[in-house]
């Protein structure tokens, strides 16, 4: 149960200190820049469209693995390294 | 006693199955492809909902009073529920519930969930129970909302958490009937929802509804208001102005608007123009003004009335007749400017003729001369005129010009009321073509100029460098791609700009570190086919309701976001995010 603890603590010190805001603004501007949110928002269009009886939970299963795809390779390298600069920078 | 019907209609049954459908604005996939009518009843209920439940059918025998809204009523004899049932709280049937607000509800897995709300909330707002769900709903729903800006405050992540693993990072459910939260990733709520048969959960981020029964957001039109005026409320706090709802009219006020105004006919606005000879280069600004959020609020909201307008060859007063016909006439066959013809013609001389002419040099004109003959503008200072023109497209750009010398900066702002881009970078690949934030970087990238000039603070001559920065953005952003090159020959640039839906300006600006984004929306693009001196335009505008359209003179054709992304763009309108 150590880890559960472990990660309570990490994900406190992220949401106070404001690393959680930041992170998150980071990747959307950084999604909205790349087009991200455009290939997806076509995406799910059309997945919609093509849905007889429309529902969310299809819509995501349909959707989601190739959204993550999407996802430019240098944004979840540099978002990787700005969470280990943060964790490195709480643990001791 | 009592019993519960879950009936079925033969497939055959389809146009039946339309006037079913209770739902207003039921999308036509759903309403054509629905092949069951379901009947939900159930005996009468005690205030808080609960039935005494008794799950065996009877075939052929009816239930008493208790119809779900909008539903037939007819049961056909081989109604079954969904499995055996002997009133235990966890019979086959997933989502019944033992003692709570939905309790006596069977539902088919197999039935078509609606566009609008489901069969389940539906049933739920025209229970005895509506008021106490209505109450929780909204008190759900301020705490979701509330919460979510409070971005850096633990308390506020761990009022939303899951209570079965604690977990603060993550989608979360507000049980409707109970204190419950669940998570959504590891289906904590999904498990709440089947054991206990609650089945309404709110997403603990946006307040919307979602429905465990269906496995899907359902949007009631009631709660959706709530929602919604939680929303605006919130928003308004944020900008700090009062908040003024739907303001209420007196009745004897309501009867007077009612009987003097005029419904706008559907697609209002959506209309091409006819060319009366090359004036395509009109038609296609003026669509981008129709178009113009800003533009045309402010012109159907009366504020040029060409009835009382005194001027003369007032060009205010042929826009605001062409906004009043294009929002009140139900006719859609194109609209002959001649009126602003011969108006434009007496006001400028070198636009008379039947000649082609640039879109560009239009669109300066005709903002010109709304600003001119604008009640509201101010005669002095162009940068904070009140007109219309100039609230929507004015901004400030700035030039700093430094000596390399003394490093003396010089300031220069000016207004600034479009973007011209040079669309190759002359110093690198002349050949290439830059894609619109490439133009924009290098229109605000320093530059070293070859003229020598006299710095005036250290007195000597040197190549100094200017840069160029937008100071203060407009609300429009109206951007010219310059694609006819006036060198040695005169030459048109027809390579295809790429160009974004959303554009983010803030790196252009000239406090371009600033943490704050400046998001633009796209609403308008004009093009240009042809060669330079004979073409045609034809424009691509985004309406109300997001939808894109092609206009070719009198033409008007339904586009597509795709289709419009791979245009050769030479005009480009974006608008700011909050007003898109």
């Amino acid at each position: 149960m150590a880890d559960a603890q472990i990660k309570a603590k990490v994900n406190q010190k992220l949401i106070e200190s404001g690393e959680y805001e930041r992170l998150s603004q980071y990747l959307r501007q950084k999604l909205i820049e790349n087009g991200w949110y455009e290939q997806v928002t076509e995406l799910a269009s059309d997945t919609l469209r093509a849905q007889e009886n429309p529902n969310f939970e299809k819509l995501v299963d349909l959707v989601e693995p190739e959204a993550l795809a999407l996802v430019p390779e240098f944004v979840k390298v540099e978002l990787l390294s700005m969470i280990k600069r943060f964790l490195e920078g709480i643990v001791d | 006693m009592s019993t519960v019907i879950v009936s079925r209609a033969p497939p055959s049954n389809n146009a039946n199955n339309k006037r079913a459908s209770p739902s207003p604005r039921s999308s036509a996939s759903l309403s054509s492809s629905s092949k069951r009518k379901l009947s939900v009843s159930g005996g009468p209920s005690d205030p808080l909902g609960n039935r005494a439940v008794a799950r065996k059918t009877v075939p052929g025998e009816a239930s008493s009073a208790h119809e779900s809204h909008g539903f037939s009523s007819t049961m056909k004899s081989n109604g079954t529920t969904n499995g055996d049932s002997t009133g235990s709280p966890k019979s086959n049937a997933k989502f019944s519930s033992g003692g709570g607000i939905m309790s006596g509800i069977n539902v088919d897995r197999g039935l078509v969930p609606q566009a609008i709300g489901c069969v389940h909330v539906k049933q739920l707002l025209s229970s005895p129970s509506q008021e106490l769900a209505l109450k929780s709903y909204r008190q759900a729903v301020r705490v979701a909302l509330e919460l979510r800006d409070r971005t850096t405050d633990i308390s506020a992540f761990q009022v939303r958490r899951c209570r079965t693993c604690n977990e603060l990072l993550t989608t979360t459910f507000m049980c409707l009937q109970c204190p419950s939260v669940g998570c959504k990733k590891s289906k904590h709520a999904e498990a709440h929802s089947r054991d206990v048969g609650h089945i309404f959960g709110i997403d603990s981020r946006s307040g919307n509804i979602y429905c465990f029964a269906c496995k899907d957001y359902v949007y009631n039109y009631t709660l959706e208001k709530i929602r919604g005026e939680k929303e605006d409320l919130l928003e308004a706090k944020k900008l700090k102005k009062r908040h003024q709802m739907t303001s209420e009219l007196s009745l004897d006020d309501k009867q007077l608007v009612e009987q003097n105004s005029k419904a706008p006919p559907c697609q209002a606005g959506l209309r091409g123009f006819q060319n009366m000879g090359s004036t395509c280069f009109m038609s296609v600004i003026l669509q981008s003004l129709i178009h113009n959020p800003i533009i045309r609020n402010d012109f159907l909201s009366g504020s040029h009335d060409s009835k009382r307008c005194q001027r003369e060859n007032c060009l205010g007063c042929r826009i605001d007749e062409i906004f009043t016909e294009f929002f009140t006439s139900p006719t859609t066959t194109g609209y002959g400017p001649a009126l602003l013809l011969t108006t434009s013609w007496k006001t400028r001389r070198s636009l008379a003729g039947y000649s082609e002419q640039d879109a560009h040099e239009f669109l300066q004109f005709i903002l010109d001369q709304l600003h001119a003959t604008s009640d509201a503008k101010s005669s002095s200072d162009v940068d904070y005129c009140g007109c219309i023109v100039h609230r929507a497209f004015c901004g400030q750009l700035q030039s700093d010009i430094v000596c390399p010398n003394c490093r003396n900066v010089t300031v220069t702002i000016d207004p600034l009321m479009d973007l011209s881009l040079e669309l190759r970078d002359r110093k690198s690949d002349a050949s290439r073509i830059l894609s619109l934030q490439q133009c924009l970087e290098k229109f605000t990238s320093p530059e070293k100029l070859e003229t020598k000039y006299m710095c005036s603070f250290c007195s000597t001559r040197q190549e100094v460098t200017k840069q160029l920065t937008i100071k203060r953005l407009p609300l429009v952003l109206s951007i010219q791609l310059k694609r006819f090159e006036h060198a040695l020959k005169s030459n048109k640039i027809d390579d295809h700009v790429p160009f974004p839906m959303q554009l983010d300006m803030t790196p252009y600006t000239t406090n371009s570190r600033s943490k704050k984004r400046y998001v633009y929306e796209l609403f308008g693009v004009v093009c240009h086919q042809g060669k330079i001196n004979t073409g045609h335009y034809t424009c691509s505008m985004k309406n109300r309701e997001g939808l894109w359209f092609n206009f070719d003179d009198a033409m008007v054709t339904l586009s597509s976001e795709k289709q419009v992304l791979k245009s050769r763009a030479y005009l480009l309108f974006y608008i700011i995010k909050e007003l898109s």
